[in-house]
């Protein structure tokens, strides 16, 4: 596969075209990155939009009317509200076309209506610069159809990128070109969808619904058509569709609702009508029940939440969901029926034993996940040459970020066993093409395998593939060249390991940087962990001019773990808990103070101790989707490894820089720990007061976040680096105190929270202030690590924080005592 | 010591401003203050500004723009020859009405002819508890309700009292329509002097800086769109669960109000028209968790220093710190509720903290005056628990 072409574009503005749901959330989320975006719609008609004159900021009401309606979608479809406002300017189509002429690429995202999609074309093309790639963000129309009648030069910069909603969260994006498209200019935006959007892109065919919603449309239906077929529940349905069998909990009915149904249904008739040899044709018709609940303008959750689900509130004001019965028309209360070994799979933790339960039951709802899964098995495999070009990755990859399934089709056919999942689905006569067939009987056969050369660390390859096309296995090549690693329990024998344990190791990044990989579950801190870091900046100062601290999993990390605490607690091994915190603590100074840059790369989940570790690194490179916080107070406790601390420290250096109270400072940093806030983006962290500004990054590409880290922290090592210095503090003392518990006693009468939670912030307003000594006296560091020791160990004395801790664990959630 | 009758000469108030979003958020209070005191020299032009012996401002959080004394920083500020001193004197919320009592005594008692006093307050530039509120531990040990929220203390006395919410959305909606109604008829043209706001605003289109001038004479609390529908679905906002709701606690305000305090001979001498004579006042403490009852206290008290009956009263002013404890207070002295606050209270007119004791005596002797009524009451309940009362016998 073509690998690095030396084109990369620059792209600095965007001009979008068609201010819908799409259009306007892709362009908040480019202003996200940093690009400037002309957002233009069709030029409002007299009389439409907020005033009534025909002055040109009237005109452009479409595209204004859609960058507001932003701030009312959830989850946000941007980051930051400011960004939104400063770098999307609104234009209509009639005044504005020429910023297509100072556009570095062009997205067109207008209704999904061919001619209209043609007519708009031809008009960027009489603007369009040559060379800039202009896309279109079809889901369904063929770009065959769309390139009839547009000039010759203008089709070779055109193709489709296609992206999912919400754009902000939903990874995919297909990328689809034709013939004519110039194949660099494609890979080059590619690239910079990879790189600079942190996007996942697959290169899907020219073909109806290409990849995901092909695939994804076709595994709802399937449900559908076999749960209607069966006489199961729309809500039966969906518990066992659902993350049962690793899919989003909206499963297959809620998914439609949530979607539209008429959008649903359009996507489907667009298979149906258009594609009759499709191996399932007759499941793409759309139930005749749905066609009822459509003609009553039932279209889910955009129509008052009426869909396939009506969700009300009863008598008492509460919410009840009612579902749909189509043979009676009507709705009640949401009940699916008795599935007797439901209990038993949802305690089967494996997803593939689990799998391999559900498909062995003998009743309905055992055939409606035997039914689902083998068809989609079917389906996928059938068409994996046509849309996908032979690589069942493409797939697996559009299912995943496409649809959030957890796992892929074809990683989920093999982890279920392959030989006999296939050999069950001959016996009952489901299709398969020859490719599959052929592999019967061939127990090493597997759809993936792990790339056996040791030199692929750098160019991010991991896996190969097997290609039915070609008939052997291939690599799974990454776009763009970027550090991967797996943890080393995978790969035993692997050259870079430097130390490992189970719970953590130390890796060879190459250009004498190491990086510190946590793989216990959750990325949860124990002693091992602890050991490791101390160890890795061990040999790092012997050894190594920077290190890296990253972590691969959904969570950089979810805090210290917290069984081990319990455990003490019960045993009442207080002292011992001091000992652990000594320890912990020990260990974030050394970070902190380390005579090489330690830069972390978090993402994903970054609470508790996991949030402290990275506060005491020299640099923090943030992905923008991380879930930052110091939580410790949801389970009675407060942060106890420095993260406590570092606030402190950080309030009182900027009093003193800025000449004012810290009390401002500290009351910030009181209120983001005591309520135990968690940032919902990267950035966020900084404006919470978790991160510095100084010494934080933000990096929107999952693939190049760990290998940006390493560049800093090669840079930094490169400029000189220089430790921190450890200074004396003027803490603000018993004042400090006395006002923060004249908040709390003010909370606690008003029942704002609850008398526990008034005490344990009270220890974390304790330690803030630097103890209930006289404003301005002098003290180190060590000072505020003693505080937070003895607060900690306090609380755990305590048996509602006992409670607390118990709760966590058990359910996950924080409870209120 | 003879004791001498104390008369009240031109009391004159600002119009009351929104805290923070109103049209005085960004007129200082001793500016304010002193536009307002330059007001009442000008409508008692037979007063030589000399003679004045010492200028009384009443401040509930006297610090920041409105520190600094600012009581002779007013006097100064006002033009009056630097011979006039000035000073600064907090009783929280009586503070307006503390320094008009203050003045009597002295006049009262002979050490002084001729008092200016009244109160200011921005709570725009100042928020309640100060720019920087610290406990106290050792207070805190004993009296940890006088750090409570006044809010919680309002839901404090509804309990103890049963005031329910309906009664408190009741009475908060009265105080508007009242409000509203006094508006319309003019009643409160002659009370408010007109106050000339100066505001710059950055004009980022041709980088000039804006002058707008405009001219505030117009109570901004009360609301026509308020109705018992919306009171009754707002949010208790001190306590979960509560009653006490934004609707029925008296708004955050801006504002300031003056008038003179003189002896007989001097009313005389120099040809002035005092509009009523100071008869009495008290202050009384009560249990801080519940300082809404301060008045309870008082008035009798005050009442008795005065020499009159509560049935001689004709009209109060009953500021309206809650709706809550306003019932209360009504409830348990049996005030007649049509004689209190009949031209609206703090729940639609505002509350600027230090100047609303002489706030309400403006409204007070220029009400009694539209009436022709004679004996007339202002009262109000005290931060960290205390009531203040003023009796005044109206002249005209």
């Amino acid at each position: 596969m073509a690998k690095n072409t030396n084109k990369s574009l620059n792209i600095r503005t965007v001009t979008v075209i068609g201010a819908g749901v799409m259009g306007s959330q892709i362009a908040a989320y480019l202003a996200d990155v940093g690009v400037v975006v002309h957002l233009l719609d069709v030029a409002a008609k007299e009389g439409e939009g907020k005033s009534h004159n025909h002055s040109k900021v009237e005109k452009n009401a479409r595209a204004l009317d859609a960058v507001a309606r932003l701030k009312n979608l959830k989850p946000a479809p941007y980051m930051s509200w400011q960004t939104v406002k400063s770098r999307i300017i609104c234009g209509n189509l009639d005044d504005d076309l020429e910023v297509v002429a100072k556009s570095d690429w062009v997205l067109e995202a207008v209704i999904e209506k061919l001619e209209i999609k043609q007519q708009v074309h031809r008009r960027i093309a009489e603007y369009a610069p040559a060379g800039i790639p202009v896309t279109t963000n079809t889901s369904g129309i063929l770009l065959a159809d769309m390139i009839q009648g547009l000039p010759e030069h203008y089709t070779s910069q055109f193709f489709a990128t296609h992206f999912f909603n919400p754009p902000r969260y939903m990874k995919l994006v297909e990328v689809i070109s034709h013939d004519a498209t110039d194949k660099d200019l494609v890979d080059a935006l590619s690239k910079w969808l990879v790189q600079t959007l942190g996007k996942h892109v697959v290169f899907a065919q020219d073909t109806l619904n290409f990849i995901a919603n092909r695939i994804g449309v076709f595994a709802l239906l399937s449900a559908a058509h076999h749960g209607t077929r069966l006489g199961l529940y729309p809500e039966t349905v969906d518990v066992l569709t659902g993350k049962l069998i690793a899919r989003p909990a909206s499963a297959t009915y809620r998914t439609m609702d949530v979607v539209g149904l008429d959008t649903s249904a359009f996507v489907a008739k667009n298979v149906y009508d258009h594609l009759s040899q499709d191996p399932y044709h007759s499941h793409f018709r759309i139930p005749e029940w749905f066609d009822r609940l459509m003609a009553k303008g039932h279209l889910g959750q955009k129509t008052q939440f009426t869909g396939v689900y009506k969700k009300t509130k009863d008598a008492k004001g509460k919410t009840q969901i009612l579902a749909y019965r189509k043979d009676t028309d009507e709705y009640v209360p949401s009940q699916p029926q008795p599935v007797l070994w439901l209990a038993q799979a949802q305690k089967t933790k494996d997803i593939f034993d689990r799998l391999r339960f559900m498909i062995e039951q003998k009743d309905l709802a055992g055939e409606l996940v035997w039914r689902t899964l083998s068809e989609l098995f079917s389906y996928s495999s059938l068409l994996c040459e046509e849309i996908a070009s032979s690589s069942p990755s493409k797939v697996d990859t559009a299912m995943r970020h496409g649809f959030q399934w957890q796992w892929g089709v074809f990683e989920m056919w093999q982890g279920m066993g392959f030989q006999s999942v296939t050999q069950r689905m001959i016996s009952e006569n489901v299709l398969l093409p020859d490719w599959i067939k052929e592999h019967v009987g061939h127990e090493d056969f597997s759809f993936y395998k792990p790339c056996p050369r040791s030199d692929t660390w750098a160019l991010g390859l991991t896996r190969q593939e097997w290609n039915p096309a070609k008939k052997q296995y291939v690599d799974i090549a990454p776009l763009i060249d970027h550090v991967t690693y797996l943890p080393p329990r995978s790969c035993k024998d692997d050259q870079r390991v430097i130390k490992t344990c189970s719970s953590a190791s130390l890796l060879d990044m190459g250009d004498d940087v190491g990086v510190i990989n946590f793989h216990t579950k959750m990325n949860a801190i124990n002693g091992d962990v602890l050991d490791m870091l101390a160890e890795s900046i061990d040999y790092a100062e012997d050894h190594l001019a920077a290190l890296v601290i990253a972590n691969d999993s959904r969570a950089f990390s979810a805090g210290a773990d917290l069984s081990m605490i319990l455990r003490y607690i019960e045993n009442k091994e207080f002292t011992a808990i001091d000992d652990v915190l000594k320890r912990f603590q020990g260990v974030m100074q050394r970070i902190k103070y380390a005579p090489l840059p330690v830069v972390c790369a978090p993402y994903g989940m970054v609470l508790g101790g996991g949030c402290e570790v990275t506060m005491h690194c020299s640099h923090r490179h943030v992905a923008a989707e991380s879930y930052i916080g110091l939580v410790e107070a949801g389970v009675g406790l407060i942060p106890a490894a420095g993260g406590s601390k570092e606030l402190a420290l950080r309030s009182y250096r900027l009093a003193e820089q800025y000449q004012c109270d810290p009390m401002k400072f500290l009351e910030k940093a009181f209120k983001t720990v005591a309520t135990a806030q968690v940032s919902t983006s990267g950035g966020e962290a900084i404006e919470l007061g978790l991160y510095p500004e100084k010494n934080t990054t933000l990096s929107f590409s999952t693939d190049c976040q760990i290998q940006q880290a390493k560049d800093i922290a090669l840079h930094s090592a490169s400029l000189g680096y220089v430790p921190p210095l450890a200074t004396d503090i003027k803490v603000a003392g018993e004042p400090a105190f006395e006002t923060f518990k004249l908040v709390l006693y003010n909370m606690v009468e008003g029942r704002m929270v609850s008398p526990y939670d008034a005490v344990v912030a009270e220890k974390l307003a304790y330690v803030l202030s630097g103890g209930d000594v006289r404003a301005g006296s002098v003290v180190d560091e060590n000072w505020f690590l003693h505080l937070e020791r003895a607060v900690f160990v306090e609380l755990c004395r305590q048996e509602k924080t006992k409670e607390r801790i118990m709760h966590m664990l058990k359910t996950g959630k924080p409870l209120r005592n | 010591m003879s004791v001498r009758a104390v008369y009240i000469v031109s009391p004159y108030r600002s119009a009351v401003g929104k805290a923070k979003r109103g049209s005085l958020a960004h007129t200082r209070p001793d500016d304010l203050c002193s536009d307002v005191v330059t007001g009442v020299l000008k409508r008692t032009p037979s007063l030589d500004p000399a003679l004045i012996e010492d200028v009384i401002v009443g401040c509930a959080m006297p610090e920041a723009e409105q520190g600094m004394n600012v009581g002779r920083v007013i006097a100064l500020l006002s033009g009056l020859p630097y011979s006039v001193p000035g000073f600064t004197v907090n009783r929280l919320c009586a503070s307006g009405l503390q320094s008009i009592a203050l003045a009597a005594d002295r006049i009262a008692s002979g050490g002084s002819e001729c008092i200016l006093a009244g109160g200011t307050e921005s709570m725009s530039m100042v928020p309640m508890m100060g720019n920087k509120p610290v406990g106290s531990l050792r207070i805190a040990e004993n009296y940890p309700s006088i750090y409570l929220s006044m809010g919680l203390t309002a839901e404090k006395v509804s309990q103890k009292y049963q005031v329910s919410r309906e009664e408190q959305d009741q009475f908060a909606f009265h105080s508007h329509r009242k409000a509203l109604r006094a508006m319309e008829n003019h009643d409160f043209d002659e009370e408010i002097l007109p106050i000339t706001v100066k505001r710059k605003t950055a004009h980022l289109s041709d980088g000039s800086v804006q002058e707008e001038t405009m001219v505030f004479d117009k109570d901004e609390g009360p609301r026509a769109d308020t109705n018992l529908e919306t009171l009754a679905k707002l949010r208790a906002v001190f306590l979960r669960g509560g009653v006490v709701s934004a609707g029925t606690s008296s708004q955050m305000s801006d504002g300031a109000a003056m008038c003179l305090v003189c002896s007989e001979a001097f009313v005389k001498t120099h040809n002035l028209a005092p509009m009523a004579r100071f008869a009495g006042f008290a202050v009384a403490g009560v249990p801080p968790q519940i300082m809404g009852i301060g008045p309870m206290e008082a008035i009798p008290k005050a009442l008795k220093k005065a020499g009159i009956n509560q049935d001689q009263l004709e009209r109060i002013e009953l500021n309206e710190a809650f709706a809550a404890q306003s019932i209360a207070v009504i409830n348990i002295l049996k005030l007649n509720p049509e004689m209190v606050n009949p031209t609206g209270g703090a729940i639609a007119l505002g509350h600027p903290l230090g100047a609303t004791g002489a706030r309400l005596t403006s409204t007070l002797l220029h009400g009694l005056k539209r009436q022709k009524q004679k004996w007339g009451m202002v009262t109000m309940c005290i931060g960290t628990g205390m009531g203040a009362a003023g009796v005044f016998e109206s002249l005209v």
